[in-house]
C-alpha cells in the first residue's frame, strides 16, 4: 500500500473512518511534523464533539442525500443506463395509458390538485400486511407527550381542536428541525389507529430536515373526513434520524422519542 | 516499550517517546510559555507512564495525550486566573478558565448551527462523501461506493470537501460580523 498524504488523512479524521493502518500513518506523521500535531489535536477535540449523540443525529440529517438525489445518483451510474432508459420509457408508456384511459389507471386519487378527489384515511395507510408494523398501535398512544426534539404538527385548520364536518378535505403537515424518523398515527375514541405516516404515498419514515412533509403529499387530493362524529386525537412520534423506529421493540427507542398530540372533532355534515 | 526509572512505562520506543515530548512542549510554548510548556510536557508523560502504562498502540497513545494536555493547560490557566483574582490582580483581563473542553468543541447551540449550516451550503457530492465518511465507513468501501479510483483519491475528496466546508464557515462568519 502507497504511503497516503497525510493532509488527506487528516481531514477525515474527525469524521471517522479511517482503518487503523491509515490512523498508524497519521500519527506517526503528526509525531514528526509539529503543525501536523497540533491540527490533529484540533481534530481530535472536533472528533469528540461530532461523536456527541445530539450533534451526531443532526449532522447526519444534513449530511443524508434525500431519497430523490440518491435515485438520480443510481440512475446516472454507467452499467444502469441502458436500465435508465428503459425505465423511462416504460414510465413514457404508462404515462401516456393513463392519459388515454384515465378511468382505468388504477388510481383512487388523482394527480390534479384542482380536481383531486378525496380519500378516506384507510385510503392513505400503506397497503398489505407488513410484518415489521406488528405492533399494538394503542400502546403509542400511552406514551407521554415530551418533546426533545423541535417538531411540528400541522392541520389545514386553525385552533386547539378545529372542526371539520363529514366530507370535508383534511390535510395534515409534519416538519422535524433537524429532520428525524416519524410516525403518524390518527385515533377516534373506541376505534383502532390509522397510521396517516409513512404511507402509501410516501414509504420512508425519515422526515429530512428543514422540509415539510404533508399527508397526503401535494397534488395527491386530500384525506375527506369521515364519520362517525367525534373527537380524534393525532399523535406524530419523531425519533432522531440516526435510530431506527423499530415498532417490533419500542423501549429501544421510546426514551429519545418526542411525542407531540393534537386534536380534531369531526361533526355532522348538516351541523 | 519504553520503561522510566521509576518503574512507569510507555509502550513506544525511545524515539517515538522523544518525539512525542518534543511536540508537547513545542505545542505548549506557543500556548503558556515555555516555563510551563516543561512542566506540562513532565506531568502529561508521568500520566502516561503510571496510568496508562497498559496501553500499547499510538492510536490510543495520542488521542489520550491530547486530552490530557488539554485538561492540564486549563488547569494552569484556572489556577492562574484564581491567583490573580486572589492577589487582586486584572481578572479581567486574563483569559477565563474552562474554555472548550476536548468534546465541548460545539460547546454553543450556535456554534454548531453555523457549521450546520455551512454544511447544508455544500454541494451534493461533498456532502454525499462527508456522509459515508462520518458514517464510518472504510475508504475502500467508499471508493467503490462512489467509483473513485484509489483510496488516495478518496481522501483527496474529502480534504478538497473539507477545505470548501471551511471557507463556507469563513464567508458565514464574515458576513455576520
Amino acid at each position: 500500500m502507497s504511503p497516503e498524504n497525510p493532509e488527506h488523512l487528516l481531514e477525515s479524521y474527525a469524521l471517522g473512518g479511517l482503518n487503523e493502518e491509515e490512523r498508524k500513518q497519521l500519527f506517526a506523521a503528526a509525531l514528526k511534523d509539529q503543525e501536523l500535531f497540533e491540527r490533529l489535536m484540533e481534530e481530535e477535540a472536533m472528533r469528540l464533539g461530532l461523536e456527541r449523540p445530539e450533534n451526531r443525529a443532526l449532522l447526519m440529517a444534513a449530511l443524508r442525500p434525500s431519497w430523490r438525489e440518491c435515485l438520480a445518483e443510481w440512475f446516472r451510474q454507467p452499467k444502469y443506463l441502458a436500465l435508465s432508459a428503459a425505465a423511462a420509457a416504460a414510465v413514457l408508456a404508462v404515462g401516456i395509458a393513463v392519459w388515454i384511459h384515465p378511468a382505468n389507471n388504477g388510481l383512487s386519487v388523482s394527480l390534479d390538485p384542482t380536481r383531486a378527489p378525496a380519500i378516506s384515511m384507510l385510503g392513505v395507510e400503506s397497503p398489505g400486511a407488513e410484518p415489521a408494523w406488528q405492533i399494538e398501535w394503542a400502546q403509542l398512544f400511552r406514551l407521554p407527550v415530551r418533546q426533545p426534539i423541535a417538531a411540528r404538527l400541522g392541520l389545514n385548520k386553525s385552533g386547539g381542536t378545529p372542526e371539520y364536518r363529514i366530507g370535508e378535505h383534511l390535510r395534515l403537515g409534519l416538519s422535524v428541525a433537524g429532520g428525524g424518523n416519524c410516525l403518524l398515527l390518527d385515533r377516534q375514541a373506541d376505534q383502532s389507529p390509522t397510521r396517516l405516516f409513512p404511507n402509501r404515498f410516501t414509504s420512508s419514515m425519515l422526515v429530512p430536515a428543514g422540509q415539510t412533509v404533508f399527508v397526503p403529499p401535494a397534488g395527491q387530493g386530500n384525506i375527506d373526513v369521515s364519520g362517525p362524529p367525534g373527537l380524534h386525537q393525532l399523535r406524530l412520534i419523531v425519533i432522531p434520524a440516526d435510530v431506527a423506529l423499530d415498532l417490533s421493540s419500542p423501549a429501544s427507542w421510546v426514551d429519545k422519542a418526542t411525542v407531540i398530540e393534537r386534536e380534531y372533532r369531526v361533526v355532522a355534515a348538516d351541523r | 516499550m519504553f520503561r522510566f526509572p521509576d518503574g512507569g512505562r510507555v509502550a513506544i520506543d525511545e524515539e517515538n517517546l522523544k518525539l512525542l515530548r518534543e511536540r508537547i512542549v513545542r505545542y505548549g510554548q506557543s500556548r503558556i510559555g515555555r516555563e510551563n510548556a516543561e512542566d506540562l510536557a513532565q506531568e502529561t508523560m508521568m500520566l502516561l507512564s503510571t496510568k496508562y502504562g497498559h496501553l500499547e498502540r499510538l492510536e490510543d497513545l495520542l488521542p489520550l495525550t491530547f486530552k490530557i494536555m488539554t485538561n492540564k493547560i486549563m488547569d494552569l490557566r484556572g489556577r492562574s486566573w484564581w491567583k490573580a483574582g486572589q492577589t487582586g490582580g486584572d481578572v479581567e483581563g486574563r483569559e477565563m478558565p474552562g474554555g472548550a473542553r476536548p468534546d465541548e468543541v460545539f460547546a454553543t447551540k450556535e456554534g454548531f448551527a453555523r457549521f450546520l449550516a455551512a454544511v447544508r451550503r455544500l454541494d451534493r457530492p461533498c456532502r454525499r462523501i462527508l456522509w459515508l465518511r462520518y458514517r464510518k465507513m472504510s475508504t475502500a468501501d467508499i471508493r467503490k461506493r462512489i467509483g473513485a479510483v484509489s483510496d488516495q483519491a478518496v481522501n483527496l475528496k474529502v480534504f478538497h470537501c473539507r477545505g470548501r466546508l471551511r471557507e463556507l464557515m469563513q464567508e458565514a462568519e464574515e458576513s455576520r460580523r
